[in-house]
């Protein structure tokens, strides 16, 4: 298992080299000036435009620019932000929490929802039950994400006035200790929710499909067969088997998750990295853009490494490939 | 902005189109002034000491982003700028009609040949950690921005070439060139005074106060939470009336729904509004509405680089095939109005009545491109390429609009929408024919020069003017509002006739507040809103 998990570990290092040339090359060749941008008040002129781009280091050659980013990046420095000059690391740090509690919050509940609604409806494969489920996971399959969104606040924030609209705390109160920490779930409950229900019905058609195929397979007619009670060989044999794709789907699926929470995200005013991505895009603010893509690609490479782990320790032939 | 809908305050803060201040209001500044940019503005006799201040309650106020720093005069951030009027002052601001009152400033004197202006302090001005506002931060300041070459309003004050200070509450400004614009773009954008005993010998755009930054405005900062909220709370040192809220804070809502959904759900007291949901609020007893019209005009920008539209005959038909009030009532749902002149109306005394767009004439415009050798093929004469961008609903709406419009004279036109930066980049290489914009064209008529002067940054057009860009120099060094007017009045006439742009509409932009808020600066019907400058929430009171 160890030398698998190194072999894994090290396959990660070519991925995440390539994504920071990639990530310099597109970003570069993207049509955008960040110093007109910065400049792009009511009345820039052509000598501030200049001043700016040349403050900036814009105005040396491309090679010249990536070789000082890698050399910075080499140091663990991921450079100062053009718009907020502030580090970059630091602005990331400030609004990864409210991300990651978000999106893992709401993947993890997709996940076991997902998933404990695929099994259902593959056991009652055929009835009322099942069509209902999947007509419900269809329908919110469609459903884009920000949509949703207005349509929870306006009914639970605006008509019912159960929970709040948006934003991670009451601005107008100041809340400390527990009660502020009911205040954040009390805000969590939206934004985890529709980020939630657009999930969902990917762990639902895979697990659903993949119950059914298990149900079908030799193996468990021949543990039926000998007399194995039903209840046993689904839990114990086809359920564990039917699994292994979730597994997969989770782990490659949390790079989407952080690009749907960027929408949830403006609708909810939640204060994640998603809008700092988006501010920074409006902005070209090169440097946070290429620090927001490196650390998401180090998430995605890790996510990735952890499914193949948890993918090894269910299916011993894996590891041993 | 360049392009965006109200500009610097482009963006959110819409304010009300409102009738003059009724007469035995107050003796605001604004009376005083009468007109915009006399020669001398001579303010109320400053107060011996700080008014009291009675204060209660808090205010939630929104943005749509979170601001970039605190530190307002080193780069353009719009989401800043409301914060900035409310925690910092500028020496002189604008008031809800666009009239120059008076700020940190207490007066201003222009010299008689017009190379130097002397400007009195509000004697009992502080800075929040207590010292003295004196006119070393103003000589710091104004100078520091004129030296930045990035700085926002470096261009717009280049004039100035330094800053005296005979003592401490008077600052005179000392210009290389006599230059009447100087007072207005110092009630503008870019030009809060800044604390020099922080700021100087350190880098401006850096300084840690830039996080936690030391004002004289009526708020003080205390505290940031990134990506949530901003929080303020009276400064009961401040040297004028007000303020009146214990504390003022701005959650960071970015979409407008949302916004919308948290001022009914009472999370917020005030919002901006997008059109759709003004009758809405106007119904609804809890709320007060106020619109207003910014000098931020919607027009079309015509490549004179480019075959056909170097042929003047050509923008003129174009300009006749335009039918504005269809504009008005499709694209901006009947909150806006026609603007046919060359400098907005909004600012009446430099708008020239005379000089105005071609009147609607669909036939004349056929007759003129047949005229002017680009017949009818089939369908079409010829095709033209339209740039917009994207986070405007009403500018593409009136993109597509014109597509139809410019149809019926045979022109194809082929509607490119892209996202503001890469719009903006194209634009600026000349790869367009037609550019939709609006953009800020306020304080002064200097701002002219700014797009349509010979090789300014701004000027995409290429229109280039020698007898047009003398005159604005001429109506910059002019002293006197009255000396000023004619050849503000002649260079309209030029655009008028050259038509290098074919303004289209001006919108109204809305904002809706609790009804339990009063002396809100955007309201028209309330006597503070000439008595404060834009954003500033100094006058502002809540019930209940």
């Amino acid at each position: 298992m160890g030398r698998y998990i190194s072999r894994q570990l090290a396959s990660i290092i070519p991925t995440i080299l390539l994504s920071i040339v990639l990530n310099f090359m597109l970003l570069h060749a993207a049509p955008g000036d960040p110093a007109r941008v910065m400049a792009g008040k009511d009345n820039p002129s052509e000598e501030q435009i200049e001043a700016i781009r040349k403050s900036l280091g814009l105005d040396q050659p491309l090679p010249v620019q990536f070789w000082k980013y890698v050399k910075e990046l080499a140091q663990g420095n991921l450079g100062q932000s053009i718009t907020y000059k502030q580090p970059v690391f630091d602005l990331i740090m400030q609004r990864l929490p409210a991300t990651l509690l978000l999106t893992v919050t709401s993947a993890v509940l997709a996940l076991s929802i997902g998933t404990l609604l695929g099994v259902i409806a593959a056991q009652k494969s055929g009835r009322p039950v099942d069509s209902a489920l999947s007509f419900s996971n269809y329908a919110l399959f469609a459903i884009p994400s920000f949509w949703l969104g207005l349509i929870m606040i306006v009914i639970f924030s605006s008509k019912l006035g159960w929970l709040p609209t948006s934003g991670m705390r009451t601005v107008r109160a100041d809340y400390t200790g527990w009660r502020d920490k009911l205040d954040v779930l009390q805000h969590l409950v939206l934004p985890v929710a529709t980020l939630a229900l657009v999930q969902i019905p990917i762990y639902f058609r895979i697990t659903r499909a993949s119950v059914q195929l298990q149900q079908r397979e030799d193996y468990v007619t021949t543990f039926r067969a000998t007399g194995i009670p039903e209840p046993r060989v689904f839990r114990r044999y086809a359920l564990r088997n039917a699994l292994l794709p979730t597994v997969t789907v989770f782990g490659l699926g949390l790079g989407f998750v952080f690009t749907g929470a960027a929408l949830v995200e403006i609708v909810f005013a939640w204060p994640g990295i998603g809008r700092l991505t988006l501010d920074a895009v409006f902005r070209r603010d090169y440097p946070l853009l290429l620090g927001v893509y490196l650390v998401l690609a180090i998430a995605v490479s890790v996510a990735v490494l952890l499914t193949d782990i948890v993918y090894a320790l269910l299916d011993p032939r894996i590891r041993l490939r | 902005m360049t392009a965006h809908r109200n500009a610097a305050p482009s963006l959110p803060f819409p304010l009300s189109r409102r009738a003059l201040m009724q007469a035995g209001a107050g003796v605001s500044a604004a009376m005083l002034a009468g007109v915009t940019f006399p020669t001398s503005l001579v303010a109320q006799t400053p107060a011996s000491e700080i008014p009291p201040k009675e204060l209660s309650g808090t205010a939630i106020l929104t943005i749509p982003v979170e601001p970039h720093s605190f530190q307002p005069d080193y780069q353009g951030d719009d989401y800043l700028w409301p914060i900035a009027c409310n925690l910092s002052n500028s020496l002189f601001a604008l008031d809800n009609d666009f009239n120059v009152i008076p700020d940190l400033a207490t007066g201003y004197e222009v010299a008689e040949d017009g190379l130097s202006i002397s400007i009195s302090l509000q004697p009992l001005a502080t800075w929040h950690d207590g010292t003295p506002v004196t006119s070393a931060d103003v000589k710091y300041t104004i100078e520091q921005i004129v030296q930045t070459p990035e700085a926002t309003a470096s261009s717009l004050i280049s004039a100035v070439e330094s800053v005296d200070t005979p003592d401490e509450k008077t600052a005179v400004l000392v210009l290389s060139r006599p230059s009447a614009s100087v007072i207005g773009f110092l009630s503008w954008y870019g030009v809060f005074m800044l604390p020099a005993h922080i700021y100087e010998g350190t880098d401006w755009a850096t300084n840690e106060a830039n996080q936690a930054p030391i004002g004289s405005g009526p708020f003080k900062f205390v505290s940031y939470e990134p990506g949530s909220s901003v929080e303020l709370e009276a400064n009961t040192e401040y040297f004028g009336e007000g303020p009146y809220l214990e504390q003022l804070r701005y959650s960071i809502i970015p979409d407008p729904n949302t916004q919308v959904q948290s001022l009914l759900n009472g999370e917020i007291d005030f919002a901006d509004l997008p059109n759709a949901q003004v009758p809405t609020f106007e119904s609804n007893p809890d709320f007060k509405v106020a619109g207003k019209v910014y000098p931020s005009p919607i027009y079309m920008g015509l490549n004179l680089n480019h075959t056909p539209l170097d042929n003047v005959d050509v923008r003129r038909a174009i300009a006749m095939a335009v039918d504005r009030d269809q504009i008005v009532a499709t694209a901006l749902s009947g909150y806006g109005t026609p603007c046919t002149h060359f400098y907005p109306e909004v600012i009446a005394w430099a708008s020239n009545p005379d000089a105005t767009v071609p009147e609607f004439d669909i036939d004349g415009a056929n007759a003129l491109l047949d005229s002017a050798g680009f017949p009818l093929d089939g369908d079409s004469r010829f095709s033209l390429k339209l740039l917009y961008f994207t986070g405007w609903q009403e500018l593409s709406d009136a993109g597509t609009v014109l597509k139809e419009q410019l149809a019926a004279i045979g022109i194809d036109i082929e509607l490119v929408l892209l996202e503001f930066a890469a719009w903006d980049a194209q634009v600026g290489s000349g790869d367009y024919d037609i550019s939709l914009q609006g953009g800020f064209q306020g304080p002064d008529p200097a701002n002219l020069s700014v797009r349509w002067g010979t090789g300014s940054a701004l000027n995409r057009s290429g229109y280039a003017n020698p007898e047009f860009d003398d005159l604005l120099v001429q109506g910059d060094s002019a002293t006197t509002q009255e000396e000023r007017i004619p050849f503000y009045f002649q260079a309209q006439e030029l655009l008028a006739q050259d038509l290098p742009q074919i303004p289209l509409v001006l919108q109204t932009s809305y904002a809706a507040f609790t009804s339990r808020m009063s002396g809100v600066w955007l309201d028209g019907d309330d006597p503070a809103s000439a008595l404060v400058g834009m954003n500033r929430f100094t006058l502002t009171k809540l019930e209940g």
